[in-house]
């Protein structure tokens, strides 16, 4: 049986009650149902992304529709990471929420196509260069409900806890953006060209590595500035996935089959 | 030199790159093609050794391995960049980008210098991202007065070697393409799938150009297929002599990035200012 785009609303809202459950679960300190639950949620989730990528025969990586299905999965995944690591109750639920919005906005928009993939998309980067980027974007989602945390309580915990999510999300968005300028030299003869997609990318990048050198150099000194670029970076993220195609300054955009990719 | 007095001169040095671009408009990159790049560019590397271990200038050599600088410049980067990122027409050659990169370039220099000489936890990962992003945007800093793209219009009838630069200026190149053919698979709905255009080099050599797959014409050139009409195809060429410098900068700072994620944060208490 090939999974189809229609399949879609049954099985994320299987792995949406799931993560929910593992939600309220942890809010419970049933830690180890918590888990399972959230876990097979992530497998639903996941073996859905699976099945469509082999109906389509293309990665789903072309649109920003099917970059919100990445985003669902790996903001919930990054979620479980930091719930195991440093069992916060509370931040399932707030990935759960997440995951949730992204998964209605596929359902009531939702900007999957066929199966074609246009010739500039056909590179060894594609797939690499959009996963990884997609996988920083769901850590940093986690890192900014730690400085919105932190900006609420002032507890210098949520900052430390970001601190480890920020590393792993900077790790992951050096890694997207620079398969991104390799792939731009194949494509376009330059590995930087100050395209809005990509000058959007060095402001979000910038705001993360400001974030990481004020938290090595003042620890716990200026945790509210810490906290804002925090909130800064991710609404940078946003800029660059989805907000840029808004701009005027984007309509000449090498990336403009990105008015529908991510 | 305090803290006030290093926010005083980077926001004088900003002020200053500011009213360049007020007073002579665009930064004229082409007066500093090879060899000026070079010989600058080595200059430059001299000066900062000479500064970072004599330490003279004592307030030079403070304010360039400052912690303060490091935030400033990365503030400055994001600044440049959102200006750049709202405005519709490219600003790679506004005074202040160049203010800017060149700042973050020597500040990043003189901290990956004293990174070297320092024992430090996760040295690798140190001098691989920061002398990586040394080389990456330093590639691209000082090797884009030599860098050069053109776009071909290059069909099935007579060769050419006329070629239409980035500012649309027309040029005739060393070399003459011919289109030998052409030809586009499309999807069942119609939508095109590949392109693929065979081109005969000087009459003599045959390079299939794809998207994506770019023909290495020498050492320094490229070609690439950039779109087609039924007549002819367009063919970007880009001579690009420091993009083995951007290349072996940006695998470093990938290698780096890797540690950052297997060596995460760690919330080792770091002394010195160092960053």
């Amino acid at each position: 049986m090939m999974v189809t785009w229609d399949d879609f609303a049954w099985f994320a809202a299987v792995a949406v009650v799931l993560w929910a459950l593992g939600a309220v679960e942890a809010f419970r300190r049933h830690g180890r149902w918590a888990v399972a639950s959230t876990a097979v949620g992530i497998c639903v989730y996941a073996a859905f992304i699976v099945a469509f990528w082999a109906g389509l025969h293309r990665p789903p990586l072309r649109t920003i529709g099917e970059t919100r299905l990445w985003y669902a999965l790996f903001v919930v995944a990054a979620g479980l990471v930091t719930y195991l690591r440093w069992r916060y109750r509370w931040i399932l639920l707030f990935t759960t929420v997440m995951a949730a919005v992204f998964a209605a906005m596929n359902i009531l928009k939702p900007e999957i196509h066929d199966q074609t993939l246009m010739p500039a998309l056909q590179s060894v980067w594609f797939v690499p260069h959009v996963t990884v980027y997609m996988f920083s974007y769901g850590v940093m989602g986690c890192a900014f409900i730690l400085g919105v945390a932190n900006m609420v309580t002032r507890s210098a915990d949520y900052l430390r806890t970001a601190d480890s999510m920020v590393y792993v999300g900077t790790a992951f968005l050096t890694l997207g953006m620079l398969s991104g300028a390799l792939w731009a030299k194949e494509a376009w003869g330059d590995y930087w060209s100050w395209d809005p997609k990509e000058t959007w990318a060095a402001v979000t990048w910038g705001l993360y590595l400001m974030y990481m050198h004020l938290r090595l150099r003042c620890q716990n000194r200026h945790a509210r500035l810490a906290a804002l670029l925090l909130v800064a970076g991710f609404a940078g993220l946003q800029m660059c996935w989805y907000g840029v195609n808004l701009l005027p300054s984007a309509q000449d955009s090498m990336h403009a089959y990105s008015q529908a990719a991510g | 030199m305090n803290k006030s007095r290093i926010y005083v001169a980077w926001v004088v040095y900003l002020v200053v790159a500011c009213l360049c671009q007020a007073l002579f408009g665009r930064f004229p990159a082409d007066a500093f093609a090879f060899p000026v790049n070079v010989a600058i560019m080595l200059l430059w590397v001299i000066a900062s050794w000479v500064v970072y271990r004599e330490r003279k200038p004592a307030w030079l050599a403070t304010l360039l391995l400052s912690p303060q600088t490091t935030f400033i410049l990365l503030a400055a980067f994001v600044a440049v960049s959102l200006i750049q990122g709202f405005h519709s027409t490219g600003l790679s050659s506004a005074w202040w980008l160049v203010a800017v990169i060149a700042a973050l370039l020597t500040h990043l220099l003189f901290v990956t210098m004293r990174g070297t000489r320092r024992d430090r936890s996760r040295l690798a990962r140190f001098l691989l991202i920061h002398f990586g992003v040394l080389l990456a945007i330093g590639g691209g800093f000082w090797g884009a007065p030599d860098t050069r793209q053109w776009r071909m219009a290059v069909g099935e009838k007579n060769p050419t070697c006329e070629a239409i630069d980035s500012k649309g200026r027309v040029t005739y190149l060393d070399h003459e393409l011919r289109l030998k053919h052409f030809n586009t698979e499309l999807y069942p709905d119609g939508t095109p799938k590949s392109h693929a255009a065979k081109i005969v080099i000087d009459g003599k050599d045959e390079a299939t150009l794809t998207v994506n797959h770019p023909y290495a014409l020498s050492w320094k050139d490229d070609l690439y297929l950039m779109g087609a009409t039924p007549q002819y195809c367009i063919i970007g060429w880009v001579s690009q002599p420091w993009k083995y410098v951007q290349w072996v900068g940006v695998w470093m700072i990938m290698a780096g990035a890797v540690l950052l994620f297997v060596q995460g944060a760690g919330h080792k208490t770091i002394k010195g200012g160092q960053t």
